[in-house]
């Protein structure tokens, strides 16, 4: 087994196991676990296991993101700009399904038998928009060539996009009108989440999380293997 | 009962639920207005919880593109390493 200089992976790989367990657990209980049933809801209440865990999880990689972003511009080496690249590229994935599985859920609740699978929510907006704005991250970084100049431009954008977070995705929303939970004059979720819930919730929380650490561990192994054999200019 | 069922899923005009209160303010509504499509019909049905189903698959496929491209871009490099052992064995 050859070494890898910037992951352990002797501990990689019990994560991986323990994620791989703890998430099979977790997609049976969030099925099997029964649940007071509130009309319009329904079962659909369910999907605060995978669709709330989405956002948590965008957020917490923007963060490991953005910290990486302060070490590049700190002065520190090309795996920072892996690890930074990486974590916003995996964290933004999980924000488009946190945004895919909120216009099925919304579809189906909000706008049941109005045939509207979009009308610009100011939840779903904002939330759209956060994503626009990392997608920018990562057009930016396609169009550097220099990786000195990529890797300290990139990191700076990052910094401003992280910076918009709190925002966008949690102070604006719940200020204006949006059929959200937690927005103005909605209940937000601990008000209205039945403690039995929470059961599955915070396990499935920290699941997601995990899965996120091995799929970004992977690619910050992958992106170091391409910048030893393809160098500099290409990783 | 019969008629309006074709129009109104099962799950608004259940009883003695926890939400019985919203249950019947629900129920004294014409809500909803339009007759449902098919799709909304399956949807709906089963207290909802082929939404929960979709939710799942759309995560679920999602992972599989990310492991995908993940999975191609390590094709790539493969390939790129047995060039350039390639390119030494030819010297």
């Amino acid at each position: 087994m050859t070494e890898h200089p910037h992951v352990n992976i002797k501990r990689y790989r019990l994560i991986r196991t323990i994620v791989i367990v703890w998430m099979s657990v977790i997609v049976f209980a969030a099925f099997l676990l029964n649940i007071p049933r509130i009309n319009i809801l329904e079962h659909t209440a369910r999907n605060l296991y995978f669709h709330v865990p989405m956002w948590f999880t965008m957020m917490g990689a923007v963060g490991v993101s953005a910290w990486h972003s302060v070490q590049v511009l700190r002065g520190g080496s090309i795996i920072s700009d892996i690890r930074a690249a990486q974590a916003a590229r995996v964290g933004a994935w999980f924000g488009v399904l946190g945004l895919a599985t909120g216009i099925v859920w919304a579809r189906f609740t909000w706008y049941v038998g109005s045939d509207i699978w979009w009308n610009f929510d100011p939840r779903q907006t904002m939330a759209a928009l956060q994503l626009l704005i990392y997608g920018a991250y990562f057009v930016l970084r396609s169009a550097l060539d220099d990786p000195e100049k990529r890797a300290r431009l990139s990191a700076a954008y990052n910094l401003l996009a992280f910076s918009t977070v709190p925002f966008l995705l949690y102070v604006l929303p719940r200020q204006m009108a949006s059929l959200h939970p937690g927005a103005d004059g909605n209940p937000a979720f601990s008000e209205m989440t039945d403690p039995v819930m929470k059961l599955v919730f915070y396990p499935a929380v920290i699941g997601f999380i995990g899965l996120f650490w091995l799929l970004y561990t992977q690619r910050v192994r992958m992106s170091w293997l391409a910048y030893r054999i393809q160098g500099e200019s290409k990783y | 009962m019969e008629e309006s069922a074709q129009t109104i899923p099962d799950s608004l005009v259940s009883e003695g639920s926890i939400s019985t209160a919203f249950d019947s303010i629900w129920a004294n509504s014409d809500f909803p207005t339009a007759p449902l499509s098919q799709f909304d019909q399956i949807m709906l049905s089963e207290d909802k919880i082929f939404v929960v189903l979709a939710v799942l698959t759309i995560i679920w496929i999602g992972l599989i593109l990310l492991t995908w491209r993940t999975d191609r871009h390590l094709d790539g490099l493969e390939r790129r390493l047995d060039d350039g052992i390639n390119d030494e064995e030819a010297f």
